[in-house]
């Protein structure tokens, strides 16, 4: 199968792409695809940032963080179908699994684009924090910009009465916010995924408390000399 | 043949994919897998690489939920070889239920191979016309009889896509073609019921005759009997 060609043709010409998602075309093809693309990118960008510590850490985010992010989507799949459904949509549970992949696909591919620059500043700087929010700030950047693609991509695929379609934009909205909450705490228990300086490999942090947004803080602080 | 545009007698992709309703490459038709990949080495190569690359995903689905299953427990080693297995099993049954579903389909199968040569086909007559215009004094470059060779192509792709539909109809009506031994009991036994009915009409038709008869004969009988002096 040629799985890149699915990728390119979504790049290109992304409305017939959802057209195609909204006509059931071949969606199979188009999700199986679109998830081993997914994989191979987020895997060379878990690479590189994890090549930051040490080899082995390179090879557990390379695995890891395709797994943040499909696991991810497994997990808030189901909330999205069955409310959806609940509130009027059409669509099927095929046509909104390849919505969500496409939406994963894009990010992993603007993930992989920016890997060159951040290969750079892993080479030029050395320094954790900055590398670590550096990462981040992309990180949030590419997800903000998949998921703004994946809620116009859905209001151009779903068409319902005038009286459904509000409550459901803000269904679609809340259904977001809740994504980034599981994306956000699943990359916390799924950590480390660059490798903290003078600590020897660990696949997973046996701690488990603490949270995503406080660590940030916590990185920001320290980068702005707080701590 | 020269001013001919082949083109539109190749069968193309997206003909493949509205002949047979179902998604066709190099690889697969649909979820079946293509019985010529196990037939050309390129192909299998290819297949192999598609296999790796669905272990690959696999694997990264698996393993880091394992992981993150045993990580409190002693058993990490344990949970790390559930997930290998884990992976290994879903490819296998994946690539297992690709070749099954691909048998099934072994008449398309067979005839997306006769699409493959006929399009080759169609590539080396374009290449040669080509030639043949590129060379305009060459003779042995140019075909002996280019209408019969255009006719034949037209006839070749007539069949195959006869072929392809008929193999959708057959496909989509399936499980109708599987029971047609009840189905030819079916019609046996209608047959008979009808048989009976027609004999029984037939019969109903004689009786009626029949009274009729003897009803015209009572009739006269009785008139004759009434003008008859007694």
């Amino acid at each position: 199968m040629k799985h890149f060609a699915v990728l390119i043709q979504l790049l290109r010409d992304r409305n017939q792409f959802l057209d195609d998602i909204r006509n059931d075309v071949k969606l199979e093809r188009k999700i199986l695809s679109l998830l081993v693309v997914s994989c191979i990118f987020f895997g060379v960008y878990g690479a590189i940032i994890g090549s930051s510590s040490s080899w082995l850490q390179m090879l557990a985010s390379a695995v890891k963080l395709p797994a943040l992010y499909l696991i991810t989507l497994g997990i808030c799949l189901p909330t999205l179908y069955f409310f959806d459904i609940l509130f009027g949509s059409k669509l099927n549970f095929r046509q909104y699994s390849a919505m969500l992949m496409t939406t994963v696909a894009v990010i992993s591919v603007l993930l992989f684009s920016f890997a060159p620059v951040v290969l750079f500043f892993l080479i030029s700087i050395q320094g954790y924090n900055f590398f670590l929010l550096l990462n981040v700030t992309v990180m949030g950047l590419t997800g903000v910009i998949g998921v703004r693609l994946f809620y116009q991509g859905m209001r151009q695929i779903v068409t319902t009465d005038e009286s459904s379609s509000s409550l459901r934009n803000r269904l679609l909205l809340g259904w977001l916010g809740l994504y980034a909450l599981v994306g956000s705490q699943l990359g916390w228990t799924l950590r480390p995924f660059f490798g903290a300086p003078n600590e020897p490999f660990q696949v997973f942090r046996p701690e488990i408390e603490g949270n995503f947004y406080a660590q940030i803080l916590t990185s920001l602080g320290a980068l702005l000399g707080w701590y | 043949m020269s001013g001919v545009n082949l083109d539109n007698l190749r069968i193309t992709n997206r003909d493949l994919d509205e002949l047979t309703g179902l998604d066709i490459s190099e690889l697969s038709m649909g979820w079946g897998t293509r019985l010529a990949v196990f037939q050309q080495p390129r192909l299998r190569w290819a297949w192999l690489m598609n296999q790796a690359l669905m272990l690959a995903v696999a694997l990264v689905l698996w393993l880091p939920v394992c992981l993150l299953l045993g990580r409190n427990g002693m058993n990490l080693v344990l949970w790390l070889f559930v997930g290998l297995g884990g992976a290994i099993a879903t490819t296998a049954v994946y690539s297992g239920y690709g070749i099954r579903r691909g048998r099934q389909l072994s008449v398309l199968s067979h005839l997306l191979d006769e699409v493959d040569r006929f399009n080759e086909m169609i590539k080396a007559v374009e290449i040669l016309e080509e030639l043949r215009q590129a060379d305009q004094s060459s003779r042995h470059l140019s075909l002996d009889n280019p209408d019969a060779v255009q006719e034949a192509l037209h006839l070749t792709r007539e069949s195959l896509v006869c072929g392809l539909m008929s193999d959708k109809i057959m496909r989509k009506h399936q499980r109708f073609m599987a029971r047609r031994h009840e189905l030819f009991a079916n019609i046996e036994t209608n047959l008979s019921s009808l048989q009976t009915l027609q004999v029984s009409e037939l019969a109903g038709d004689y009786g009626q005759l029949l009274n009729e008869a003897l009803d015209v004969g009572t009739r006269v009988h009785q008139e004759l009997n009434s003008h008859l002096p007694l």
